[in-house]
C-alpha cells in the first residue's frame, strides 16, 4: 500500500508561503524607488518589469520603442528621456533605481556589520573557551567547594536579565565601559558561558573513563587530556553553543541600544532601530535594503551550519 | 571536489572581507559620513573641539529633504580650521533623547557643542552642565566688520530677537544659541479647495465647515450617481468638458457646490478623491496634537485671562516673552485649581480637541514604521487634504517630481470670542441651540437653568450634565489670532566638556575656541552654507537669504509667541503619561471625564516632582495673586479655589 | 577522577575556573545585589540617594496606575504566546516527521529556518510597517476585497493593539522550536511506533496519546523559555507600540525601562525588576519538579 502525503505537503507549503511572504515584499520594496513605494507598495517592482520589456524589445530588434521618461522638478521640465535605441542608458537607469537603496543602506550599515561580526565572534570564542574549560574542570575534577561553586554558576540561569538591566547599566557606566566593544563582549560572555557550562558538563561527565585512561598511559598531562581528548569529542555540542550564541548576539537589541549610543559602536539590531527612527526612516527603499543586508551574514551561517546545528540539537543535550 | 569547496569558501570569505573592509581615505568621498566622522586631526592642533551639529545638518548624511549629501558644516569647519590652525574640529553623531544627554553630561563625555531643545536644558541648569552664553552674546562679534550687524553685540546678528532671547532659562541666563527657526503650518491641497469653491478658512467655524464638506466627499457622490468620464490626458479635456452640458450633471454639481474640473490636475484630483468613499480632511498625528495642538488651543483659551494670572514679571525675559507662563507659575496656578478637572477652560481645551479629531486621520500614532501613519505619504497621494506639518516638508514637496496638484501653506485660524454667551442664563442658551443638538438629561433642574452659562460650567458636575456646546465654537475663546508655536529649531548649547582643559570657564582656552566656532558659524556667509543646503528651517542670521518655500513660514513667525509650552515644562514622566492618555482619549479609549481625572493626577504628580527637584519657592506669588484678584473678578471661567 | 587530589591540582582547578567566576561575579551577581539594594532608595543619576524602605514596592504594587493593566497585558500576551508556540511548531514538526523522504523533510526544516536569519528587530519593524501599518498588507487586502470598514491602524487602535501584537510572526512556525520538536519526535524509538500500530492507534489519536507524552520534555523546555521570556520581554513592544495607545499594550518591563532611563527614577525601576524576578522565580520553582523528573526519567532510560 503506497500512502500519499498530499495533505501534509499542502499544509506545509501553505505554512512556508505564509512564513516567507513578508520577505518577498521586503525584497520587492528594496529594489524600488521611494516614490514607487509611496504610491503602490505591494505591486510588482516596476524596474523589473521595465528590464524585462526593454530586453524583449531589444531582442526582437524593436529597440527604438524603448521609451522611458523621468520628470523632475524645476517646473515641468523633462530631464531624462530615452527614446530611439537607448537601451544601455535606460537599463542603467533601472539598475540605479534597483540599487540606490542598497548603496545608501550599505553606507550606514557597514560599520554596524563589522561591529556585530566582531562582537559576536569574540563572544562565541570566549564562551567556547571559558565554558569548555570550566565545564571540564567541574566534570572531571573534585576540589573543595567544587559542588557549591558549580551550583553558584548554574544559579545564574535563574537571574532574569530584567532584574539586572538597570544596575548593569549603572555598573558599566561606573566602570567607564560605555561606548566600547567590551561593554558588549564581557557581559555577553559572562551570561553566555553559563548555559555552555551546564550543557558541556553533563556531556563531559558522560564520556567514557577508558578514553582518559588510555590517554594518561600515553603520558598526556591535564591540558593535553582537555585539548586532544575532550575538545574533539565535543565539537557538535560546541558548534550548537557557538551558533546559538551568535544568534543571540545578533538579535540582542536592548543592551547595546542602551549602553552604546555613539554611532560608531552600534550593532545591527540597535543600528536598524535607530535607522528606523532617524531621517533614513522615510527612505523606505534604503530601510528595506537594510533589512535584507542585515540578514546576509546569518544566512551564510545557516547555509554552512544547518547540518551540525540540527545534529547537535538532536544529540539529546537540549531538553529540560 | 574538496579543493573546489575550499576555493569556493575562501573566495566567499575574501568577498566578505573586501566588502566589510573600511574604505580607505582616498577612495571615500570626503562627504561620506564615514570620512566626516573620522576626519584626521592635524598635528598642529592643540585644541580639539567635539561638535555634534544635530540630525538635520550632520555632514555626510542624506536627509530626504536634501538633494545631495550634506557638506555645509564640513565646509564651515574647514574654513574655521584654516583660520585657526591650532584647532581641530571632530564631528560626533549620537542618538538624541534625554537619556543619552543625561548620561553624557553627568559623565562629562558630551560633545563640546551639541544641539538640544531649550526645555531640556532648563530642566538641568542647576546642575552646572551648560555654559551660559550671555557674556559672549552681549560682547561684539569678533569676526564682523564695523558698522555691520553684530559689531556691537553678537546678539544683533539674529533676526528673530523675541524668540531667540526668549530662550533664556528661568534663571535669567541664556544657554541656547538659536541658529535657525522651524515653524508649523497647514499645508493644503488647493486643487481640492478650489474645486469646492472655497479658499482657506479665516475662522475656526469656517474651518470646521470646510473640513466637514471634505469629509462628506461630494466628489465620490457625484462620481457614483453620474457616470462621469475622466480624461486620460490633455487631449481628452475637450470631450470631458462637454459632459457638463448635461443638465442633470450641471444641477448635481451646483447642488453639491462643486465646480466642474477644467484642467488636467483638477480632473486628476477629482478622480483620485472620487475613487474612495472616505477622504481625510486633515492629516495630523498624536505628536503634533500633544505638543502644538495643546499649546495653540491653550493659548486661544487662556490668553484673555493672562492679565489676571501672569504672576511673574521677569525683567529680562518679560519684554520678549510677554506673559509666558513658566513652570513655577503653572505649579502655583495648579494649586489654585487651574489646569484641573475643575478648570472649565482646561476641560474646554480637550473637548475641542475631540470635536476636531473627527476630521483627522484614523490612526494618530507615530510614523509609519510603528504601524502608524506617514502623513507626508497620505498628502502627496491626495488621501488627505489639509496637513499639519512643518517647514521641514516644503522642500520635499518641491522636489517631488510626481506631485500633480496645487499646494499652499497657511496657518490655523482663530476662534472667535463668544459674544455674551457666558453671561446668558442656561435656559436662554439652550433655547438658541439648534434642535438636533443633544438636550440635557431630564434630571436637569430648573435651578440650574437659572445659572449663567459660566457658573454652570464651573460649578455643576459635568459628568452628569454635559452642557451641549456646538462643535465649532469655544466658549472661553480669547478671539486673538493663533500664536507662534514653533520657533527655535537648531539650538546649540556649550556643555561642561568645553572647558575640560583647565576645568574653569574663565581661563579655558578651549572654551574660547568653542565660542569662536559658534561665532564663526553664525556669520551670514557661513550660516548660508548650512541652513540653505538642507532647507528645512528658516534662517535666524541676518543676511542669509530665504530659500524658496520658506517665505510663508517666515510670515507666520512674525506672530506673537505662545503662552506656554506644556510638553517640555515638566518631566518625561508627565510627557509620557500625557501623550499616552491623550491619544487613548482621542481614540475613544476613555471618556473626557476619565481623561480629565488622569490629567489632573498626572499634572499634580509632575508639580510635586518639579517642586522637589528644583526647590521651587512661590515667594511673592501669593501677594501678586491677591493683588490681581480684582482683575480676575471681571473674568469668567476662573476655577474656584478649594 | 578522584586520584588527582594534590594541592597543586586544587590550585590549578581554582585558577582555571576563576575567569568564569570573576566574570559572573562582576556582571551577574553584583548587578543582582545592586538591584535589591537600590530598590530601597530613590535617586536620580548624579543626584542624592534617599532611603525609602519598602515605599517603592508599595507604590508600585498599590498606587501605580500602570500596574494592573500592564500585568494583565503581560499575562494575555504570554498566554497567547505559550498557546501558539507550543502547538503550531509541534504540529508542523509532526507533519514534517511523517513525510517519507529525508530530502523533503530536510527542505521543509530549512525553509522554516530561513526567517531566523533576519534579525528580530528587522522582523518586528517589517511587521509594524509592511503588514500591520495603516497602509500595510492587511489593510490593502481588506480594501481590495471590499471590507473597507474593517481597515484600521491595527497597532494603534485601542481595540486591536494587543491582539495585533500577539499576531506578529503569524503563522508562528519558528524554526528553532520546529527543530527541537522534530529532534524529540525522531528520538522516539521505533518499538513505540510498532506497539502503537498493534494497538491500532492512528492519526490524531496516535499523535495525542503517543507522540505528545514522548516529547513532553521538549514541551516543558519551550514552555519555560516562553514564560520567562514573556515576563521579561518588552523589546518588541518598545519597538512597535511603545506600550500605546494609552497604556493598552503596556507591560511591566517597559515601565521599568521608562522609569530608569527616561524618568530617572532608578530606585523605583529596580523595585519593578525585583517584583518581576519574584514572579519568574515562582514559575521556575513550580517547574523545578518537572525539570528534575524529566532528568530522572532520562537517566532511568
Amino acid at each position: 500500500m503506497k500512502k500519499t502525503y498530499y495533505i501534509q505537503h499542502a499544509i506545509l507549503i501553505t505554512g512556508v508561503i505564509l512564513t516567507l511572504a513578508p520577505f518577498y515584499f521586503v525584497i520587492s520594496n528594496s529594489i524600488r524607488s521611494n516614490n514607487e513605494i509611496f504610491r503602490s507598495p505591494f505591486a510588482f517592482p516596476q524596474s523589473i518589469k521595465d528590464v524585462f520589456s526593454f530586453t524583449v524589445l531589444k531582442l526582437t530588434g524593436r529597440e527604438n520603442e524603448i521609451s522611458y521618461t523621468v520628470r523632475t522638478t524645476d517646473g515641468e521640465a523633462v530631464l531624462f528621456e530615452t527614446r530611439s535605441g537607448n537601451y544601455a542608458e535606460a537599463m542603467s537607469h533601472q539598475w540605479h533605481t534597483m540599487t540606490d537603496g542598497f548603496v545608501y543602506a550599505w553606507e550606514v550599515l557597514r560599520q554596524y556589520m563589522v561591529n556585530t561580526l566582531f562582537v559576536s565572534l569574540t563572544t562565541a570564542l570566549g564562551v567556547m573557551i571559558l565554558g569548555s574549560v570550566t565545564a571540564y574542570i567541574f566534570a572531571r575534577y573534585r576540589f573543595p567547594g567544587s559542588g557549591i561553586l558549580f551550583y553558584v554558576v548554574i544559579s545564574v540561569m535563574m537571574i532574569p536579565g530584567i532584574l539586572t538591566l538597570v544596575p548593569s547599566v549603572q555598573l558599566v557606566t561606573g566602570l567607564g565601559l560605555r561606548n566600547s566593544y567590551l561593554v558588549l563582549i564581557l557581559p555577553y560572555i559572562a551570561s553566555g558561558q553559563v548555559f555552555a557550562i551546564f550543557v558541556l558538563r553533563s556531556f563531559f561527565k558522560g564520556l567514557s573513563e577508558d578514553l582518559f585512561d588510555a590517554a594518561r598511559i600515553d603520558g598526556a598531562n591535564h591540558f593535553r587530556l582537555y585539548w586532544s581528548v575532550v575538545l574533539p569529542l565535543s565539537r557538535p555540542s560546541l558548534a550548537v553553543i557557538a551558533i546559538m550564541n551568535i544568534l543571540g548576539t545578533w538579535n540582542a537589541f536592548m543592551w547595546p541600544f542602551i549602553v552604546n549610543s555613539d554611532q560608531q559602536y552600534h550593532v545591527i539590531a540597535s543600528g536598524l532601530y535607530i535607522m528606523s527612527t532617524s531621517q533614513v526612516a522615510t527612505n523606505y527603499s534604503a530601510m528595506y535594503s537594510a533589512y535584507l543586508i542585515s540578514s546576509i551574514p546569518l544566512l551564510l551561517l545557516f547555509v554552512y551550519a544547518t547540518k551540525p546545528f540540527i545534529q547537535g540539537l538532536s544529540s539529546g543535550a537540549f531538553k529540560a | 571536489m574538496k579543493y573546489v569547496r575550499i576555493t569556493y569558501r575562501s573566495l566567499l570569505a575574501a568577498i566578505a572581507v573586501y566588502l566589510l573592509w573600511p574604505p580607505s581615505a582616498q577612495e571615500l568621498p570626503e562627504t561620506s559620513l564615514e570620512s566626516v566622522l573620522n576626519r584626521p586631526v592635524s598635528d598642529k592642533a592643540e585644541v580639539v573641539i567635539e561638535f555634534d551639529p544635530g540630525n538635520g545638518y550632520m555632514p555626510g548624511t542624506l536627509p530626504p529633504t536634501a538633494t545631495g549629501k550634506l557638506e555645509g558644516f564640513l565646509n564651515v569647519v574647514k574654513a574655521f580650521e584654516a583660520r585657526f590652525p591650532d584647532t581641530a574640529v571632530r564631528f560626533r553623531q549620537s542618538s538624541t533623547g534625554r537619556e543619552w544627554l543625561v548620561t553624557q553630561l553627568s559623565g562629562g563625555t558630551a560633545p563640546d557643542i551639541l544641539n538640544t531643545n531649550v526645555e531640556n536644558v532648563w530642566q538641568d541648569v542647576h546642575k552646572g552642565w551648560y555654559v551660559p552664553l550671555d557674556r559672549f552674546l552681549d560682547a561684539p562679534h569678533p569676526f564682523v566688520e564695523t558698522e555691520q550687524p553684530g559689531s556691537e553685540s553678537w546678539w544683533d546678528l539674529f533676526i528673530y530677537q523675541a524668540i531667540s532671547r526668549g530662550k533664556a532659562a528661568p534663571d535669567g541666563k541664556m544657554y541656547n544659541l538659536t541658529y535657525d527657526m522651524v515653524e508649523t503650518g497647514i499645508l493644503y491641497n488647493n486643487t481640492v479647495l478650489s474645486l469646492l469653491g472655497v479658499s482657506f478658512p479665516t475662522t475656526w467655524s469656517e474651518m470646521i465647515a470646510i473640513l466637514g464638506r471634505i469629509q462628506e466627499n461630494p466628489f465620490y457622490k457625484l462620481a457614483q450617481d453620474h457616470s462621469i468620464v475622466f480624461p486620460d490626458d490633455a487631449s481628452g479635456l475637450a470631450d470631458a468638458s462637454k459632459q457638463y452640458e448635461r443638465p442633470s450633471l450641471q444641477m448635481a454639481f451646483e447642488q453639491e457646490g462643486v465646480l466642474f474640473p477644467r484642467t488636467m490636475p483638477e480632473w486628476n484630483t477629482f478622480r483620485i478623491i472620487a475613487e474612495r468613499q472616505t477622504t481625510i480632511p486633515m492629516l495630523t498625528n498624536e505628536g503634533s496634537i500633544a505638543d502644538w495642538g495643546t499649546d495653540l488651543l491653550f493659548d486661544q483659551l487662556y490668553y484673555g485671562i493672562l492679565p489676571g494670572i501672569d504672576l511673574k514679571k521677569d525683567p529680562i525675559r518679560e519684554q520678549y516673552l510677554q506673559g509666558y507662563l513658566d513652570w513655577d507659575e503653572i505649579c502655583f496656578l495648579n494649586g489654585k485649581g487651574f489646569f484641573t478637572a475643575r478648570d472649565p477652560r482646561y476641560r474646554e481645551l480637550y473637548r475641542i480637541l475631540k470635536e476636531w479629531r473627527k476630521y483627522w486621520n484614523r490612526t494618530l500614532s507615530g510614523g509609519d514604521q510603528r504601524g502608524g501613519i506617514d502623513l507626508y505619504k497620505e498628502f502627496i497621494t491626495q488621501r488627505g487634504v489639509f496637513m499639519w506639518g512643518t517647514s521641514g516638508l516644503v522642500n520635499r514637496l518641491q522636489n517631488d517630481p510626481d506631485l500633480a496638484f496645487d499646494w499652499q501653506i497657511s496657518y490655523l485660524p482663530r476662534f472667535e470670542a463668544p459674544e455674551g454667551v457666558l453671561d446668558l442664563l442656561v435656559d436662554d442658551y439652550l433655547a438658541t441651540l439648534p434642535a438636533e443638538v443633544n438636550r440635557p438629561p431630564v434630571t436637569f433642574s430648573s435651578e440650574m437653568g437659572r445659572m449663567s452659562v459660566d457658573d454652570f460650567l464651573r460649578k455643576v458636575d459635568q459628568t452628569s450634565f454635559p452642557l451641549p456646546i456646538s462643535p465649532n465654537t469655544a466658549l472661553y475663546a480669547s478671539g486673538v489670532e493663533m500664536c507662534v508655536i514653533g520657533g527655535a529649531a537648531t539650538q546649540y548649547v556649550v556643555t561642561n566638556s568645553a572647558y575640560n582643559d583647565t576645568g574653569d570657564p574663565s581661563t579655558s582656552r578651549k572654551l574660547q575656541r568653542v565660542i569662536q566656532l559658534l561665532q564663526f558659524a553664525s556669520l551670514p556667509e557661513q550660516a548660508d552654507k548650512v541652513v540653505n543646503e538642507n532647507p528645512v528651517n528658516i534662517p535666524n542670521v541676518k543676511g542669509v537669504p530665504l530659500t524658496r518655500g520658506m517665505a510663508p513660514f517666515a510670515e507666520i513667525l512674525e506672530r506673537r509667541y505662545t503662552t506656554t509650552k506644556w510638553m517640555f515644562t515638566f518631566d518625561n514622566r508627565y510627557n509620557q503619561v500625557y501623550r499616552r492618555m491623550l491619544l487613548l482619549y482621542l481614540e475613544d479609549g476613555i471618556t473626557l471625564d476619565e481623561f480629565m481625572e488622569w490629567q489632573t493626577d498626572n499634572l499634580s504628580a509632575a508639580v510635586q516632582t518639579i517642586i522637589r527637584r528644583k526647590n521651587l519657592s512661590f515667594e511673592g506669588f501669593e501677594d501678586q495673586w491677591m493683588a490681581l484678584e480684582p482683575v480676575r473678578n471681571d473674568m469668567s471661567g476662573i476655577p474656584e479655589s478649594e | 577522577m578522584q586520584h588527582l587530589k594534590s594541592i597543586r591540582t586544587g590550585a590549578a582547578c581554582y585558577l582555571s575556573v576563576l575567569p568564569s567566576l570573576a566574570l559572573l561575579a562582576v556582571f551577574s551577581f553584583l548587578p543582582m545585589f545592586m538591584a535589591f539594594y537600590n530598590s530601597f532608595f530613590e535617586y536620580e543619576v548624579g543626584g542624592a540617594r534617599t532611603w525609602v524602605g519598602f515605599d517603592n514596592y508599595l507604590d508600585y504594587i498599590i498606587s501605580d496606575p500602570t500596574t494592573a493593566i500592564s500585568f494583565l497585558n503581560m499575562a494575555i500576551l504570554t498566554a497567547i504566546t505559550i498557546a501558539v508556540r507550543l502547538s503550531v511548531p509541534l504540529i508542523v514538526a509532526k507533519l514534517i516527521h511523517s513525510l517519507p523522504h529525508e530530502r523533503h523533510r530536510y527542505l521543509y526544516r530549512l525553509a522554516f529556518l530561513i526567517p531566523s536569519v533576519v534579525p528580530g528587530v528587522a522582523i518586528q519593524l517589517i511587521w509594524g510597517l509592511l503588514i500591520l501599518g495603516e497602509t500595510g498588507l492587511v489593510n490593502s487586502i481588506l480594501e481590495s476585497i471590499g471590507a473597507g470598514e474593517f481597515v484600521r491602524g491595527w497597532l494603534s487602535d485601542p481595540d486591536t493593539a494587543l491582539l495585533a501584537l500577539a499576531c506578529i510572526g503569524f503563522p508562528w512556525i519558528t524554526g528553532f522550536e520546529v527543530l527541537i520538536f522534530y529532534a524529540g519526535l525522531s528520538n522516539i524509538p521505533e518499538s513505540v511506533h510498532e506497539a502503537a500500530a498493534l494497538d491500532a492507534a492512528v492519526g490524531v489519536k496516535k499523535f495525542l496519546l503517543i507522540d505528545i507524552p514522548l516529547v513532553l520534555s521538549q514541551i516543558k523546555l519551550i514552555f519555560m523559555l516562553v514564560i520567562i521570556g514573556g515576563i521579561q520581554s518588552f523589546e518588541f513592544i518598545f519597538i512597535l507600540t511603545q506600550g500605546g495607545p494609552g497604556f493598552e499594550t503596556y507591560v511591566p518591563g517597559l515601565w521599568m525601562y521608562d522609569n530608569a532611563f527616561s524618568f530617572q527614577k532608578m530606585g523605583y525601576a529596580s523595585s519593578i525588576g525585583v517584583v518581576l524576578f519574584v514572579i519568574i522565580m515562582f514559575f521556575t520553582v513550580i517547574n523545578m519538579r518537572y525539570f528534575r523528573s524529566a532528568e530522572e526519567l532520562q537517566e532511568a532510560s
